[in-house]
């Protein structure tokens, strides 16, 4: 995999303390370091410019270890940080990358980040359970980040954690360096109303949650002390308390002084209320950890290994949103053929131009008439609809994303499609049909082109309700006040009506029909999606002539359109 | 910042007139919906009933102007909370009903060229869709002036079948919009790879995949 040429700048946040002193990014990772790891992960992508903050009694460490090439500045509190981030990000003429020092991921997690032209400005996030301190929550709708948390400001409620990394895009910049400066100000001024109750409060909830189960077990343990003496190979109650008092340092006291001083979940909170669109990239199956001890840096690095990350890769390369004949019949081999133009060096854009012309090829041979010509067209299709498969996977396998690739590969599915259609109509006029079937053509085309124009239509309209506005004070440490997107909606609901009622039993009927696999896959089938459609396509011509094409693709997209349509008008009341 | 159903719209110089008469009272879902009904309608009635050259009587012409009217107002109408996306679909069913009917009921080549014409408006609709998607800018507003529009189309190709000269009238939209729209994609893509700065942005990235 390639390098990504750019001059992104890259400020990283040494402020974790590990359990016996110092700064954590010192820990252990493999050979290396947290921190040299994650430097040379930065440079490798890119990352022209890097500077380390941290405390000024870890300045001199962190500058040995780091080596020459890194800015790094002590600073001794929450203002002097952000007044520094905003000077940071005034200078920086690109992609800006806000990361914790400490943190262990792979490779292509960074890249994920750096590399997708999709995430403008993001952050990494994870949907798995994560209890402690060390990654925030957040809250992530259609892919924005609606939400988040930070030492002094809370969600209602979360879907995702914030995992120490943040893009911020080019186009954004001024904004992020607005927002520390405004964080510095109030930071500088002593702490707004109720952000210190804000704060304790999480640490007192989430350190009691972290530490339930050990905590119970001393507790215990004192009571059946109390009644008498403990049995032989009971745990030694010192012992117990000792290892609960370790415990709770290395999960919730040092993440919690750790979290008071962190700028980078401020500046989350603080680019959302002003409206930016942060997306959610998302771990997937890849390995991200902060360890604070040198234990768990080592019992992380090793789980981390474990991991095949090109198998992930690879995986994470197929769509989960494709339909049942992709999904089943295509991806399960496409992945190994995009796995082998990717280690012989075919672009995308080849795949994508190959696929083309095969479906122009497709065309011609359906074009003949003939019976052979349609076996061969139908055969052709398929290789073609392969083809086509495999050029998106091996964009996101290689992280070769385009933006005239993205628009080259819709055009040319939607220009493959309606010249096979020309080509089938040829076909049968060559044997005698007449003006009828160009008229099914056409109307095939049309439906078609109306079906797609459902789906853009509404998904522009969600999209909008949704950037419509996050915007809100920076002061207030929870989401009241804010003029959320829901909380529009949630003005509507008051006013419910019929249709709004039909469209909520309609969603629930929907979300429970779909709890069983088949169900969800038969969901996918109704709506004809592209691979069944291509295979409808060669199946009936190659056996019955283009007339039944026509007829099946008219029919099953009738119905295909009235099923989509009803559901989502449904859904726009609910 | 105009906003992304405006785009998908399509509209031609004759509907944006109408959005400058300013905000109408009417719903725009409502009078679009009764337009494609009205289409259907005459349509259907002079398949049945009408029996002179190329089947396109009085009915299909009230029914298309009807659409077309109404498609107009609905650009200048009140939109719909929540379901105003259905506004551009109906009105992409419209246009190519029309077409396609049209030169069914006059003869096959007719219907072969309408074929051909469907597919360059066809790219043409698709392509504003995915520009604004993967550039963030729709195609150029002179595009909308040159080719006409959803509107100007049906009502030039609707003249052409009554006045017997749909052949000659298809080749040549087909021929000109296809050309202009294909010339004026590809010269964006030029455009973008040399400069990506100064170009204005259409909301914001849109992440949805269509199968």
């Amino acid at each position: 995999m390639t390098a990504q040429p750019g001059n992104i700048t890259a400020i990283c946040l040494a402020l974790a303390e590990r359990d016996d002193g110092g700064p954590a990014c010192l820990l252990p990772a493999g050979d290396e370091l947290l921190l040299t790891r994650l430097v040379s992960q930065l440079r490798w992508h890119g990352a022209e410019r890097v500077v380390l903050l941290t405390r000024p009694e870890w300045v001199e460490a962190c500058a040995a270890a780091a080596g020459a090439g890194v800015d790094v500045e002590g600073h001794a509190d929450l203002s002097g940080m952000l007044t520094r981030i905003a000077d940071v990000v005034d200078d920086a003429t690109s992609d800006l990358l806000l990361a914790h020092a400490d943190v262990l991921t792979h490779d292509g997690v960074l890249a994920g980040m750096l590399a997708d032209p999709r995430v403008r400005s993001g952050v990494l996030s994870m949907s798995r359970m994560m209890p402690g301190l060390q990654a925030p929550r957040l809250r992530i709708s259609r892919g924005r980040v609606v939400a988040s948390e930070s030492a002094y400001h809370s969600v209602k409620s979360h879907n995702g954690y914030l995992l120490g990394i943040c893009k911020i895009g080019r186009a954004d910049l001024g904004e992020a360096a607005a927002a520390a400066r405004e964080l510095a100000g109030l930071s500088a001024a002593g702490l707004p109303d109720r952000w210190d109750d804000e704060f304790a409060g999480k640490v007192a909830d989430r350190g009691a949650r972290v530490l339930a189960d050990q905590a119970g077990t001393v507790v215990l343990a004192d009571q059946l002390a109390s009644q008498g003496p403990l049995p032989d190979g009971f745990p030694r109650l010192e012992a117990l308390r000792a290892g609960l008092a370790a415990e709770y340092r290395v999960r919730v006291a040092l993440p919690a002084e750790a979290l008071r001083d962190d700028p980078l979940p401020l500046m989350v909170v603080g680019l959302i209320r002003r409206d930016v669109m942060m997306t959610s990239a998302y771990l997937r199956e890849l390995f991200w950890d902060r360890p604070l001890s040198a234990d768990d840096a080592a019992r992380a690095y090793h789980q981390m290994a474990a991991i095949d990350e090109d198998g992930v890769l690879l995986d994470s390369a197929v769509k989960s949103t494709d339909g049942f004949f992709t999904t089943f019949f295509v991806s399960t081999y496409s992945r190994y053929l995009a796995r082998w133009a990717a280690r012989h060096g075919f672009t995308p854009n080849q795949v994508t131009s190959v696929s083309m012309l095969l479906g122009l090829l497709a065309a011609l041979a359906f074009a003949t008439g003939r019976t052979a010509g349609m076996i061969a067209g139908a055969i052709l299709l398929q290789i073609a609809f392969t083809a086509d498969c495999v050029d998106g996977q091996l964009a996101r396998y290689t992280r070769q994303f385009s933006k005239l690739g993205a628009w080259l590969d819709s055009v040319f599915d939607r220009g493959k499609e309606y010249v096979v259609y020309a080509g089938l109509a040829v076909g049968a006029v060559v044997n005698g049909a007449g003006a009828g079937i160009w008229m099914l053509a056409a109307s095939a085309l049309a439906l078609q082109t109306f079906r797609h124009y459902i789906d853009f239509s509404y998904a522009a309209q969600q999209h909008q309700a949704l950037a419509a506005s996050v915007r809100g004070s920076i002061k207030a440490p929870d989401e009241g006040g804010m003029t959320t997107w829901e909380t529009t909606v949630d003005r509507a609901d008051r006013s419910s009506s019929v249709l709004q009622r039909i469209g909520r039993s309609g969603i629930r009927t929907s979300v429970a029909f779909e709890r069983q696999p088949w169900r969800k896959w038969a969901k996918r089938i109704i709506v004809l999606p592209i691979g069944e459609r291509f295979a409808l396509i060669s199946l009936t011509a190659a056996i019955w002539g283009p007339r039944s094409t026509f007829t099946w693709l008219l029919v099953w997209g009738t119905v295909a359109a009235t099923y989509t349509a009803t559901g989502r008008v449904l859904r726009s009341f609910a | 910042m105009t906003d992304l159903l405006t785009h998908y719209r399509d509209d031609g110089p004759l509907a944006t007139l109408f959005t400058q008469a300013g905000p109408l009272r009417f719903q725009a879902l409502a009078v679009t919906f009764v337009g494609v009904v009205a289409v259907a309608v005459g349509l259907a009635v002079d398949g049945v009933t009408f029996e002179g050259a190329g089947r396109t009587g009085p009915a299909s012409v009230l029914g298309i102007a009807a659409f077309v009217l109404l498609g107009m107002v609905g650009a200048a109408a009140r939109r719909h909370r929540r379901v105003q996306w259905l506004v551009p679909p109906m009105l992409r069913a419209g246009e190519y009903i029309i077409i396609a009917t049209l030169a069914w009921r006059t003869g096959t080549t007719e219907m072969w060229l309408a074929y051909l014409l469907l597919a360059v408006v066809a790219f043409h609709h698709y392509d504003i869709v995915y520009r604004l998607r993967h550039q963030r800018t729709a195609p150029a507003h002179l595009i909308s002036q040159l080719c006409g529009g959803w509107e100007v189309r049906t009502i030039v190709v609707t003249v052409a079948a009554l006045t017997g000269t749909l052949a000659v009238v298809l080749v040549v939209l087909a021929a000109w919009c296809g050309a202009l729209f294909v010339s004026e994609s590809m010269r964006s893509w030029v455009v973008l790879a040399f400069d990506e700065s100064k170009r204005a942005h259409v909301g914001s990235e849109i992440e949805e995949e269509e199968v």
